[in-house]
């Protein structure tokens, strides 16, 4: 899932919401006796003989517009399931294309050897690395577990003069924002060695 | 008058070109992508040229059309390097010793970087 799903996401269920809070508002109104008695009288059934006389009235007609309905509802929710996978990463990175020729990174084989990089660092137990950004502004996204042993500073000194000045050489820029997200753990127990 | 018999002396042939210049030579797209990948390899920084397909990423492969060739390598580098300047030299040296050794002009050089790691030589 990457920012913009996770903003249409929100979108959505707001919307949702929204949609069923009036609905069960409206219903609890009914119930009260809020409307009009003369409209919608509280202790009756909702589908009474008007609904019932409505959707006889207009014919067949109708439920094709509900199957039309039903329809684009669940095109909707299929495209938002299938959204769900879309992923931030990108696949390849062009950093020339000239005619001569074009030249690609895979993001993936880059990611791994910052990720490699950082994990050279002192205490890192764990790295993890992703190119994310439009083609002509890659950022790094770094997830780091770290021994909470080890100072942290040592860690960013490590990012910050080492693992990052690396990414900017590799791809030419003088700057290249990054994210890190560290995690502290317990340093591993060391190996009990059985003679 | 009376025609006698003229002897027309035979014909000579016409002289064959410089022995150089007879047949024609094709280079087969194969022949350049072998020539390419191993030209790749002496680059410093390349410490990998994949010339079969792998289930992520396509062979490196070319195409030669009358005398041009059009040639894609996948190759892994060596990281830190900067990879504009790798790929720059690359280009340069393949492009060179292609022509060199077949005489086949490399119009377009399209690199993929597959992966990156191990040290710098």
């Amino acid at each position: 899932m990457n920012r913009k799903t996770g903003r249409g996401n929100r979108w959505g269920l707001g919307l949702v919401g929204l949609v069923l809070t009036v609905l069960g508002g409206s219903a609890l109104a009914r119930g009260l006796g809020a409307f009009s008695q003369n409209w919608a009288a509280a202790r009756t059934t909702i589908v009474d003989g008007n609904v019932t006389g409505f959707f006889a009235r207009t014919g067949p007609g109708i439920w094709w517009l509900v199957a039309l309905a039903a329809l684009i509802v669940a095109v909707l929710a299929l495209r938002w399931l299938f959204v769900q996978g879309r992923r931030q990463t990108r696949r390849t990175l062009r950093i020339e294309d000239g005619p001569t020729g074009v030249t690609d990174v895979a993001a993936g084989g880059m990611a791994q050897a910052v990720a490699a990089d950082v994990a050279t660092g002192p205490g890192v137990l764990h790295a993890d690395a992703n190119l994310v950004g439009p083609p002509g502004r890659p950022e790094v996204r770094l997830r780091v577990a770290a021994d909470e042993s080890v100072p942290i500073g040592a860690l960013g000194r490590h990012l910050a003069e080492v693992a990052l000045p690396h990414v900017r050489d590799a791809l030419d820029r003088d700057r290249v924002p990054a994210v890190a997200r560290v995690s502290l753990e317990p340093s591993p127990s060391p190996h009990r060695v059985v003679r | 008058m009376t025609a006698t018999g003229v002897t027309v002396p035979a014909q000579r042939p016409a002289p064959l070109p410089a022995p150089e210049r007879r047949g024609r030579t094709e280079v087969a797209d194969r022949v350049v992508t072998k020539i390419a990948c191993c030209a790749a390899r002496e680059v410093p920084e390349v410490r990998e040229v994949h010339q079969r397909a792998r289930p992520w990423a396509r062979a490196s492969d070319c195409e030669v059309h009358g005398g041009r060739a059009t040639v894609r390598l996948n190759v892994s580098v060596a990281y830190p390097a900067p990879l504009h300047a790798v790929a720059a030299r690359l280009r340069e040296h393949v492009i060179r010793r292609v022509a060199y050794q077949t005489g086949v002009e490399v119009s377009r050089l399209d690199i993929t970087m597959t992966d990156l790691g191990g040290d710098l030589p």
